[in-house]
């Protein structure tokens, strides 16, 4: 019986293996008709992602391999995380193909959860990716998760607003201090209009260059370390402008904002935001005339927010091969132009930037946006590597938005130095 | 009683049961086991009896102890306005007038809208900058309120919003409530010489302590567990003004991966919620 069992196991598994192979040479050959094999032995996979244009990218893929159908569960931004926490914590065999956000690579590595994607790229394959996606994929030399895309941050504003209030405009290669930002808004600001926010004026992500570039660290070198660093003197001074902002100067609006849409009906005259904002301004036929610059700074070092998402196997999943392969693909040179095509994404391809940077068509609004943010790449840096970069985050969204509201800068930090620290206990055994 | 007879009641009643069991008792006794286990989603991601280390960490954590403090002061204050004001609102309704039934439907008319909807569009109309409320305080002379962005302001418009659907919904209980006194009761009173307030303390009220022991319990319950505004509007912020307890223990949970210490928090909320349901079932006991 045993016997039996056994022999039709290894049947079923050679009829499949065949039929991949088949599928395999059929892509390779560009064959778009799927064979009768293959057909019967299509392999459904799940990726959970709150991606736009994930559609049309797995389209793309299943095109060229129609063995492998790909269910892409769409979810919020928040809840990618909070999936995954649950499903990948209980060893669930669901998602298959794993959204990872760089910051996190590290927190899912130490537990497990992604399948080791060493054997599956060659160093040519990953040499094509920037320096900053490639280390950010990695947990102890061993890599977990590729990228698909990729970010850099620009300042955008409305050129008429500037004219309109008598300020002189920054050129496209002209880097404004956050001093000068401050001032520009203070002028800016009048008449139901502000000045100046960051699109994510809450997360960690786009308000990093405030106390980096005084020249603190963003956590210690244990990745668990906070109390001393982020309540410290620059982290203080750092916060103290963007509380001043929006308290005292009130340049900056307050509240739940879309601050796209802000920026779109002329009530806000600048704002961070990254090349994805490119073509929604692009795309939105806005009444006025918008610009970039590169990322503000303090004078000193530049410091310009990167990383983006990741794709990695779910250590659990029933089909790592078949995973493996959408993720090699995606984060390919065709897959970078695949995305790209699908939604301007930015790519983690050091070439495809370099067509960016190089494209005729961006040595002129809006396209010269693209190139000065291609530019910005060298000057990217990564989130903090810690196994509990959730917490970390979500404590200091929650002080940054007490900072908005008002609360003693000091004693906001300080409240969240106390509650990091407490939250990374777990991972000090 | 045939033999086979005695069980067809039980028989009946056993689908119920077995859903009670499933979606109540078994959750609330994995809750109660995932209390007394060190965290599964640590980096080792084993799970070991760890005895009460979970409530000794929560009872070191300023932050549980202020979410308690807030949680309790919440509902100290909105249960029993909640029910006060359902109860004056069902008098209200059960008034026998012309058009009574359409202030009825417009009274009722929130309940139809979920809880989340309503958060979202409260939340927007508060908005300092950009709020309806706002814009109408400030178009008759008064100053933009932060409302849901301050410390002081934060807790009683949460206290508003939910009170918004919780008020008519606990009417509907209290009118059916009302309805169902008997006409003739209240004429003797009357007619014994009883003024309208005396009529209502004395025969009214004490003839629905049992509707009103219900929605109280009800409502308290509800509220000892409420998540979604504080998830919706406010974070549990500013400086954990609203951080309702529910909500602290999700966050723990599915945001900072520390089940243990969430299911520990949950059984806190559910032992409180016993507690103070007890002593609302002691004090409305119906007294015949």
């Amino acid at each position: 019986m045993r016997d039996l069992f056994d022999s039709s196991l290894s049947r079923r598994r050679l009829v499949r293996n065949t039929g991949l192979g088949v599928a395999a040479l059929a892509a390779a050959q560009g064959l778009s008709r799927p064979s009768v094999a293959t057909a019967q032995e299509k392999v459904t996979l799940t990726w959970l992602t709150d991606l736009p244009g994930a559609e049309d990218v797995v389209a793309r893929f299943s095109e060229q391999n129609p063995d492998i159908e790909i269910k892409v569960e769409t979810v919020t931004f928040r809840e990618v995380f909070q999936q995954n926490q649950v499903r990948l914590g209980s060893k669930s065999e669901n998602p298959d193909i794993v959204s990872v956000d760089a910051p996190v690579v590290a927190s899912y590595g130490l537990r497990g959860w992604l399948r080791p994607l060493d054997d599956a790229f060659t160093p040519e394959e990953t040499d094509i990716w920037v320096d900053a996606q490639n280390e950010s994929g990695r947990y102890q030399g061993s890599l977990l998760a590729a990228p698909i895309w990729n970010s850099s941050q620009l300042l955008f504003y409305n050129l008429d607003l500037f004219e309109a209030a008598g300020v002189t405009p920054p050129g496209p290669q002209d880097r404004l201090t956050w001093d000068q930002i401050a001032e520009a808004a203070r002028t800016l600001t009048k008449d139901g209009i502000f000045g100046f926010q960051f699109e994510q004026f809450n997360r960690i992500y786009q308000l990093q260059p405030l106390p980096q570039g005084k020249g603190a660290q963003l956590i210690g070198e244990d990745g668990l370390e906070v109390k001393g660093i982020i309540d410290g003197p620059q982290w203080v001074e750092a916060f103290t402008w963007y509380s001043q902002i929006h308290n005292e100067w009130k340049v900056a609006p307050q509240g739940t904002l879309e601050v796209e849409d802000l920026f779109n009906n002329q009530q806000l005259a600048m704002c961070i935001r990254g090349p994805w904002a490119i073509k929604s301004f692009s795309e939105a036929n806005l009444p006025f005339r918008w610009r970039a610059a590169p990322h503000p700074f303090w004078g000193g070092e530049i410091v310009v927010p990167t990383d983006s998402w990741h794709l990695g196997v779910n250590a659990s999943s029933r089909y790592p091969a078949e995973a493996t392969r959408f993720i090699k693909w995606s984060s390919s040179l065709e897959g970078g132009r695949a995305w790209r095509e699908a939604n301007d994404i930015w790519p983690p391809q050091q070439v495809i930037l370099d067509e960016i940077f190089n494209d005729p068509a961006n040595n002129d609004w809006p396209g010269q946006a693209n190139a000065i943010a291609a530019a910005e790449a060298q000057y990217a840096k990564p989130r903090p590597l810690t196994p509990g970069y959730l917490e970390y985050e979500e404590i200091l969204s929650d002080a940054f938005e007490d900072i908005r509201n008002g609360a003693d800068v000091q004693e906001a930090l300080s409240g969240a130095a106390d509650r990091i620290d407490r939250e990374m206990d777990k991972y000090r055994q | 009683m045939a033999r086979s007879e005695r069980w067809t009641p039980y028989l009946f009643l056993l689908p119920a049961l077995v859903l009670l069991v499933m979606w109540r008792y078994v959750p609330i006794v994995s809750g109660l086991r995932e209390s007394f286990y060190s965290n599964g989603l640590s980096l080792t991601g084993a799970k070991e009896y760890v005895g009460l280390e979970n409530f000794r960490r929560l009872g070191d954590d300023p932050v549980f102890w202020q979410s308690l403090r807030v949680t309790l002061l919440f509902n100290l204050i909105v249960n029993p306005l909640q029910v006060a004001l359902a109860l004056a609102l069902a008098v209200l309704a059960n008034q026998r007038l012309r058009g009574i039934s359409v202030f009825r439907t417009v009274l009722l008319l929130p309940v139809a809208i979920s809880i989340n909807i309503t958060s979202l569009a409260w939340g927007l109309a508060l908005d300092t900058n950009y709020g309806l409320v706002n814009g109408l305080l400030e178009a008759v002379g008064f100053e933009r309120q932060p409302f849901l962005r301050s410390v002081d302001q934060a807790l009683p418009t949460l206290i508003g919003i939910v009170s918004w659907i919780g008020v008519p919904f606990w009417t509907l209980f209290l009118l059916a409530g009302l309805q169902s006194i008997p006409h003739e009761v209240l004429e003797a009173a009357r007619l014994d010489g009883a003024t309208r307030a005396q009529a209502f303390w004395q025969v009214t009220v004490p003839l629905m302590r049992r509707t009103i022991a219900f929605v109280l319990v009800s409502d308290t319950v509800v509220n000892f567990t409420l998540f979604a505004p504080p998830y919706l509007l406010t974070r549990g912020g500013p400086q954990e003004s609203t951080n309702l307890m529910m909500y602290e223990a999700w966050q723990r949970g599915f945001v900072y991966g520390d089940l243990g210490a969430s299911a520990a928090m949950v059984l806190v909320i559910l032992a409180l919620t016993m507690v103070v349901v007890a002593v609302q079932f002691a004090v409305l006991r119906p007294q015949h």
